[in-house]
């Protein structure tokens, strides 16, 4: 029963903490994974799910691959399985803390607290909240399994415990790239805590668990191509100790934890107190802690573009040691040092705990928002296949969530854009993502494709579902496009209607009929140099009796003539227009022609073709 | 070689498997995902937490908050149906706005301009924080039409932080064209 209670205590706590995380949707990466594992139907799309490269050349077919092919495969598009399966590998990575603590410490109690203080951390929020980041997670699972196994063989030498670290060590890769540095903390183990002369024969073998880290490496590093990207750029430099500080302060406290600066000089004070004797077991057990802490964290030390809290999952369970090794010797060393303790965790609760709440939080309520528009999406798609979607209503907010990993396809739309100039008020766009290029779209563009029902718009409102917008979008876009396009008509458009006289005869291939006179609006010049030029079309009908003469006049004064000769041709023409003109707000433009005439079977008066009017 | 294709065969066959479990996961239908357009003309004068105008909110407005008003960007737009008349006799456009403290507190007055369809309308400022109604006449030749662009302009605003990534200017309230 207490044996239960001990390993049942740190997931209690974690569940106490974390239960948001079984109530949050997907978001971001988790869109592209999602899509990856959808597209296997055969062998062939099944292996390219499985190790096709993405991102920065990552091929992590457990943690991301596998796991999102089949909890995909099976419950679909639905998160909560997915947190499960995260929850019940931390919880197993857990009590594997403990078990791997009380060895490295020599006590339970300590075991147990550094699993509490590792899940009582804020560096777990995007590990339990965020599927796309399970690699962490999965990664400490087969970290601290191989090396249990390993503490299992050198007390036993069964051939067992030997086999399962192999098989939990190369099963690691398959999580993340970081588990290339397991041989580092096997090596350090061995050697450091359990005390082995790693020189003597039947402990050499240690030195084996580098050759597939050194093949995964080159493999890696020479025969997987990567997108070049900023964000990703390694570098090996100066910034290296500034890197390792900013992961040090964000592995003790959140952003402007005072108390920082307090946990962090005293957990150092006591690892130098450990480490005084350079003989002792202490010394070595306090050199494993650090050492845990580093090593996993070289791997991303020279990523100085991104610096991610995530990364922290594995490195802190050094620290987490370290903290429940102090937090026992301090127990056991008087009331003095109890009181220190009880004041060392009232401080790190008292930040960590409003942080993960506010964390768990922010994940849980803007991945909401992020299904509420997918499911939208989803419907739109359902209701008008093959269509390209215009969302209304994504601020800073929403599109953090997703809308840079393309949810669209996933939801079974065709492309996703944001409604012109929506994309003024985002400034979280990332640039290694495309920026907003791909998302945006011109009015003009948005306007053509819904008039010809390629588009739906979809209004986002914060907390409700998403609204169908599209008549309304069509009407207000229409507005816009022309309020944009005052001194141009396109007498063949149906937007410009509303400019033109009363009796143009109706649109006729991308063009227009006019009678024996005409008239149509135009924002007036804005210089004296401006011109009107005039585009149409010497139907060979028109031009059957001879030439046409039309006569222009702009706000009631003539401005010229122009004579169309040419049957079967199109016609261009241009007029210089009176200075006092320039300025106004609306001139009015009128045409007339020489000569009228009647096709057989149509009773309408037709004089001639024309196509475009602007004042430039 | 041949028992290692048959292995890797069936491995792919039992993942294959796995995954043809949940086949392909089309979309369900699902009507209350989507909130059908409901027909009806666009309004002479929009309310910013009216959910049947938001699409009238073509840029520039943040969120709704507090369930009645919304942030403002720098510039903003609105389309309005022009009210009865209005292409004959013109109308009047009045936007019930708050200048907040904290942007004519730190960067001083701030000056509102209105574009009705392209016409610009005159200016007006504001030099203490509070409520205002920006209000102007539009003449008849600049509300042809189904609907209007009416663009505002305000030439102060608190540029995106790190805490708030809106550029924030004024409060909006409603926007509309009424007949004169």
């Amino acid at each position: 029963m207490r044996r239960l209670l001990y390993y049942a205590l740190p997931p209690a706590v974690c569940l106490a903490l974390f239960w948001r995380t079984l109530f949050t949707w997907f978001n971001t990466d988790d869109f592209g994974l999602l899509w990856l594992a959808s597209t296997a139907h055969d062998p062939s799309s099944l292996a390219h799910a499985l190790f096709h490269p993405i991102a920065q050349g990552t091929v992590r077919i457990l943690s991301d691959r596998l796991f999102y092919l089949v909890i995909y495969s099976l419950f679909g598009i639905a998160a909560a399985p997915f947190h499960v399966a995260i929850l019940l590998t931390w919880f197993a990575t857990l009590g594997l803390a403990s078990a791997v603590g009380t060895r490295i410490t020599g006590s339970r109690a300590a075991g147990l607290v550094a699993a509490l203080l590792w899940t009582t951390s804020k560096v777990m929020v995007s590990p339990l909240a965020w599927a796309a980041v399970y690699e962490v997670v999965l990664c400490s699972f087969f970290a601290l399994a191989a090396l249990y196994a390993r503490i299992r063989w050198l007390d036993t030498r069964a051939p067992g415990w030997a086999a399962t670290e192999w098989i939990l060590y190369i099963l690691g890769f398959g999580a993340q790239e970081s588990m290339v540095m397991y041989p580092v903390a096997a090596l350090l183990y061995t050697w450091a805590v359990a005390g082995r002369d790693i020189r003597k024969k039947g402990e050499r073998g240690v030195f084996a668990l580098f050759i597939p880290a050194a093949v995964f490496t080159a493999i890696h590093a020479f025969f997987i191509p990567k997108v070049p990207s900023e964000i990703y750029r390694i570098a090996v430099d100066a910034r290296l100790p500034v890197t390792l500080s900013m992961y040090l302060r964000m592995a003790v406290g959140p952003e402007h934890y005072a108390s920082r600066k307090i946990l962090l000089p005293t957990l150092a004070i006591f690892a130098a107190w450990r480490m005084r004797r350079p003989a002792s077991r202490e010394f070595g057990a306090a050199l494993f802690c650090v050492g845990w802490f580093l090593l996993w964290l070289v791997p991303v030390l020279p990523l100085p573009n991104h610096i991610s809290e995530y990364y922290l999952t594995v490195p802190l369970a050094g620290l987490a040691w370290l903290a429940g090794w102090a937090a026992m010797a301090a127990w056991r060393s008087g009331w003095v040092a109890r009181a220190g303790l009880g004041a060392c965790l009232t401080l790190y609760l008292v930040n960590a705990l409003p942080a993960i709440r506010n964390g768990t939080s922010w994940y849980k309520e803007g991945a909401a928002r992020m299904r509420l528009a997918f499911r939208g999406m989803q419907e739109a798609a359902f209701e008008h296949p093959d269509t390209m979607v215009i969302f209304k209503g994504v601020d800073n907010d929403l599109f953090k969530m997703g809308f840079q990993d393309n949810p669209f396809r996933l939801a079974g739309v065709s492309q996703g854009f944001l409604a012109p100039g929506t994309e003024n008020g985002i400034s979280v766009a990332r640039a290694d993502l495309g920026g907003l290029s791909t998302l945006t779209i011109s009015t003009e563009d948005a306007l053509r494709a819904v008039e010809s029902g390629r588009a739906r718009v979809l209004e986002l409102p914060t907390d409700a579902p998403a609204r169908d917008v599209t008549g309304q979008f069509e009407i207000v876009a229409r507005a816009e496009f022309l309020a944009s396009r005052r001194n141009f008509v396109d007498a063949g458009r149906p937007e410009y209607s509303s400019r033109l006289g009363p009796s143009w005869h109706r649109i006729e291939n991308d063009d227009r009929w006019m009678p024996k006179s005409a008239t149509l609006q135009l924002a007036g010049p804005s210089s004296p140099a401006e011109r009107l030029y005039v585009t149409g079309f010497g139907a060979a009908e028109a031009l059957a009796s001879g030439p046409v003469t039309l006569h222009f006049q702009v706000a009631g004064r003539d401005v010229g003539t122009a004579t169309i000769t040419q049957p079967g041709r199109p016609f261009q023409c241009d007029f210089g227009l009176p200075a006092d003109l320039t300025g106004q707000y609306l001139v009015e433009v009128a045409i007339q022609t020489s000569r009228t005439f009647r096709a057989p079977g149509d009773g309408r008066e037709l004089g001639m073709i024309f196509g475009t009017f602007a004042i430039r | 070689m041949r028992r290692l294709n048959n292995g890797a065969s069936r491995l792919c066959c039992v993942i294959l498997l796995l995954t043809g479990i949940g086949g392909c996961k089309r979309a369900k239908h699902d009507p209350e995902a989507l909130v059908p357009e409901k027909a009806g003309p666009l309004l002479s004068a929009v309310s910013v937490n009216d959910p049947a105008a938001s699409a009238q909110l073509v840029r520039g407005f943040h969120a709704l908050e507090a369930g009645s008003w919304r942030w403002t960007q720098k510039q903003f737009e609105v389309a309005l149906k022009p009210p009865p008349g209005a292409a004959e006799n013109g109308a009047r456009l009045s936007f019930k706005l708050n200048v907040p403290e904290g942007v004519v507190g730190k960067y001083g007055p701030v000056t509102l301009t209105a574009t009705v369809n392209g016409l610009m309308l005159p200016s007006e400022t504001y030099p203490k924080s509070g409520d205002y109604v920006y209000a102007q006449d539009v003449p008849a030749t600049a509300l042809k039409g189904d609907a209007v662009a009416v663009q505002f302009v305000s030439d102060k605003a608190i540029p995106p932080t790190a805490e708030d990534q809106r550029e924030l200017s004024l409060i909006a309230v409603s926007i509309g064209l009424t007949p004169k």
